[in-house]
């Protein structure tokens, strides 16, 4: 699944790239093979054929399935939004490929590969992009899909009127620092000159491009529909997915969505003829559900029921637990003494046992990345479970009789106050008081409560942009948004910064794996680890392939009774 | 000849019926607990033993591994975690429910014997109070001034004392009329004397009723605020807290039979206790002039 090192990957697109334009054909020549291995799905029905060579759809391996049928995933969340831009829960977020589609798609391992677009060049220096796009692209409503459409679709997701949580991806477009703080009417780097080229022009190299350009939020919008809908496009994904819309019951916490019949690759995909998105759905019952047949993938099933499922041969077949990057931590309140001393901080790391929190649905890595991202590296310096070293650096830091008041955000899931538990017997066991407080809200809605109030809080953070950029970014950097305790070291922006600009693959991973060294030494979290997906599909649901940032592929699943 | 004790008056009044003497023992047995829960209680309610989990770790069901009503996830003794959890149960019933019934007394008493302008001002803001959707207010008061054992109990107090305080204030204004507080009235008595001499005796035996109702309501209520979050914090043994681990344990039933039977058998416990009519209550007035 996720390759870390980076084989095939996006460093591979720029170095092909700066030699010859890429076409599809050579760009995913490795797919080629799978191909001719596979059995292409002949369409039976009438439309048009595409002519599109099978061996250039990107993803996973999806040759080998049979169509029709309806697929059914459930969800915890209580609400959706599919407004790509507003789109944070899982229900949502990890629907949005079913409906929506870009320049790049992600494929296992959170490898960017051409999609709408058919070709690009990048220019030597690396600050030139130019995409072709494939011709005979629709719209689900029809209209025929057009460079001008991206080039609308980027500037709105940059817009200082959306302040979107991908905003700051294309801080290395050109022109984006004037739009964005409103002294320009339009994003100059992105630029249309007829229907099918899309230039985008950056200020400095940034390798991130072809990826950013793959996550959900800069697929393409088609600009009249989501004018003319306004609020109600939330609830009305309108894109160039394989399915579109047929139904919304937002009391009923359902849609249903249907093959798109003028989808790009028609001819070969979706295999499906709907799939229904139930919302509103507990951990425990979607595990009834889709155990007994009622729907068909789970990606939350809670991890009380993973004994049981092991215990039985016929379900454990049909459960994973895949890395995820559903990153764990709990902050440390740098700005309330003592934890403004590292010692106090790497103290709190070596008190805890991470390993007990295995059992509550945690992979505790120990580390600040995910073990699929881009710089984590084995040698990196996670904290051993070490009692007495965490004693001798409180007394080194002159701290005794310590209180610490902890927030337990149980928002996300009950697992959290378990876990809180544990450490709190921990820290006790090195003699740190501890007073647990269940808070019910998300931390970043009380952030300034919670730097007021408590030394430590629990965090998850999914990560959208499969790039370590974006830990460095919004948690630990200097100012970052999410960065709610206000930890702040220069000498680790500096890195961080400096990273951005490496275009060799494998030199960004030095250098994140060296940001991230930095980072468990200054122990501004308790560093814990992710939350793996316990993932649980129906015995008739077919190529469950998988990746941590775009999590299912609906438009290559199969149903064995279609 | 000695005067004859409450359980002797109990038993020839026909009050100490079966059903209250279990509903007695029951309450009792509790109370014992959150006294003495360490004289009681096998293990530390806060400790993950070393065998509370099985090799897979998962937790013991009841009987196994010497544990009488099994472990929960972290391992804990959960007949320890019960007993201990008597003591927030029992604190809640008792204490704010004191402080909401003595506020009741006092806003009944004051309304229904002066009358007037202080007794429209205190009523309908007694009727106001009546129409707060009592669970919403305590959580948003909770989520405002922190789950401290001292807010929780001045919360329960304040979303509670409405209701008594319009049912004893019609008896007060019942009483007020009888010819025992004329005669008071009579004699030069003054208002404070007449009150507390005359009419809140009269008052005891609804209180007493309303005392093991509320009981009942506030560790139902308490418990019910802590399985959403807002009572008493982890890890502190508190049955509403037990429930609300257990909520995903279906696999598991005994995680969640233990407190909720255990809330169940208290409630059940004061409603028996508290099923008393004012003619067969021992703490009726002894001396009634109508």
């Amino acid at each position: 699944m996720g390759d870390r090192n980076g084989h095939g990957g996006q460093q591979g697109i720029i170095a092909m790239a700066a030699a010859a334009p890429i076409r599809r054909r050579s760009f995913l020549a490795g797919a080629a093979a799978f191909g001719a291995l596979g059995v292409t799905y002949a369409p039976s029905r009438g439309w048009a054929m595409t002519g599109i060579d099978p061996a250039t759809i990107p993803g996973p391996a999806w040759q080998g399935g049979q169509r029709g049928g309806r697929g059914i995933n459930v969800w915890q969340d209580t609400k959706v939004d599919f407004d790509p831009l507003l789109a944070f829960g899982r229900a949502d977020y990890y629907n949005l490929s079913n409906f929506f589609r870009g320049l790049t798609f992600l494929s296992e391992g959170s490898e960017p590969q051409l999609d709408l677009a058919e070709a690009v060049e990048i220019s030597g220096d690396q600050l030139t992009y130019t995409f072709t796009l494939r011709d005979g692209i629709l719209f689900h409503h029809g209209r025929p899909v057009v460079a001008e459409d991206f080039r609308w679709t980027i500037e709105r997701a940059v817009s200082p009127a959306q302040a979107s949580w991908v905003q700051g991806f294309m801080a290395s477009v050109a022109g984006h620092a004037d739009f964005v703080a409103g002294t320009a009417d339009r994003l100059a780097g992105v630029t249309a000159p007829d229907d099918r080229t899309l230039v985008i022009t950056l200020s400095a190299p940034d390798a991130r491009l072809l990826a950013i350009l793959g996550i959900p939020p800069y697929a393409v919008l088609p600009r009249e529909e989501v004018e003319r809908l306004g609020d109600a496009f939330r609830e009305t994904p309108v894109g160039t997915g394989p399915y579109r819309l047929s139904s919304f019951d937002s009391a009923g916490s359902r849609m249903v969505a249907t093959r798109f019949e003028d989808y790009i690759y028609r001819d070969h995909l979706p295999y499906l003829d709907e799939i229904e998105i139930r919302w509103n759905v507990t951990e425990d019952l979607q595990y009834l559900q889709v155990s007994r047949g009622d729907a068909d993938l789970s990606m939350s099933v809670p991890s009380s029921v993973v004994g049981e499922i092991a215990a039985d041969p016929e379900l454990a077949a049909r459960f994973s637990t895949p890395n995820s990057l559903d990153v764990q931590w709990w902050t440390l309140n740098v700005g309330k003494p003592p934890f403004d001393d590292v010692r106090v901080r790497q103290a709190i790391n070596h008190a805890v046992n991470l390993s007990r929190t295995a059992a509550f649905g945690v992979n505790p890595t120990g580390h600040l990345y995910p073990p699929t991202l881009l710089g984590y590296a084995d040698s990196a310096p996670v904290y051993a479970h070490d009692p007495d070293r965490a004693r001798a650096l409180l007394a080194e830091a002159g701290v005794t009789g310590l209180e610490m008041r902890v927030g337990v955000m149980t928002s996300a899931t009950a697992d959290n106050v378990r876990i809180a538990q544990l450490f709190a017997q921990d820290l006790e066991a090195v003699g740190i008081a501890v007073v647990l407080e269940q808070r019910q809200e998300s931390a970043f809605d009380v952030a300034a409560d919670l730097r007021e109030n408590y030394h430590m809080w629990n965090m998850s953070w999914g990560m959208g942009l499969p790039d370590p950029s974006e830990l460095a970014t919004n948690h630990f950097g200097t100012g970052g948004s999410a960065n709610l305790a206000g930890y702040s070291n220069p000498a680790i922006d500096a890195l961080a910064q400096a990273a951005l600009g490496i275009t060799d693959r494998a030199a960004r991973g030095l250098a994140y794996a060296e940001i991230e060294a930095a980072v468990l030494t200054e122990a501004p979290f308790l560093f814990l680890g992710i939350r793996p997906l316990n993932s649980l599909r129906s015995a008739r649901l077919q190529n469950f392939v998988y990746d941590p940032a775009i999590w299912t592929y609906w438009d290559r699943y199969w149903v064995s009774d279609a | 000849m000695a005067r004859p004790g409450l359980a002797d008056r109990g038993v020839r009044s026909g009050w100490l019926r079966p059903d209250r003497a279990i509903g007695a023992a029951v309450v009792a047995g509790f109370v014992v607990c959150a006294l003495v829960p360490g004289l009681i209680a096998p293990h530390d309610p806060l400790a993950s033993l070393p065998d509370g989990l099985t090799a897979t770790g998962a937790p013991r069901p009841p009987g196994d591994g010497g544990f009488l009503l099994g472990t929960d996830l972290l391992g804990r003794d959960l007949l320890s975690r019960v007993i201990y959890g008597a003591r927030v149960a029992v604190l809640i019933a008792v204490v704010p429910n004191l402080i909401a019934l003595a506020l009741a007394t006092a806003v009944a008493l004051t309304a229904g014997y002066r009358r007037g302008l202080t007794e429209t001002v205190l009523m309908r803001l007694t009727e106001s109070f009546l129409i707060l959707p009592v669970f919403l207010i305590a959580m948003a008061v909770i989520a405002t001034f922190g789950s401290s054992t001292a807010t929780i109990v001045l919360t329960l107090a304040f979303v509670s004392w409405a209701y008594p305080a319009r049912v004893l204030h019609g008896e007060v204004r019942r009483l007020a009329n009888t010819l025992h507080v004329e005669a008071a009235r009579s004699l030069g008595a003054g208002a404070l004397r007449i009150t507390l001499r005359h009419i809140l005796p009269h008052l005891t035996p609804i209180i007493v009723v309303y005392f093991t109702m509320n009981a009942a309501y506030m560790v139902l209520l308490e418990a019910g605020l802590a399985f959403l979050g807002f009572g008493v914090q982890p890890p502190t043994p508190s049955w509403g807290l037990m429930l609300a681990d257990a909520r995903d344990q279906f696999f598991r039933p005994w995680l969640i039979v233990v407190p909720g039977a255990t809330l169940a058998l208290l409630c059940i416990g004061l409603s028996l206790l508290g099923n008393i009519s004012e003619r067969d209550s021992p703490f009726r007035a002894r001396r009634v002039l109508l």
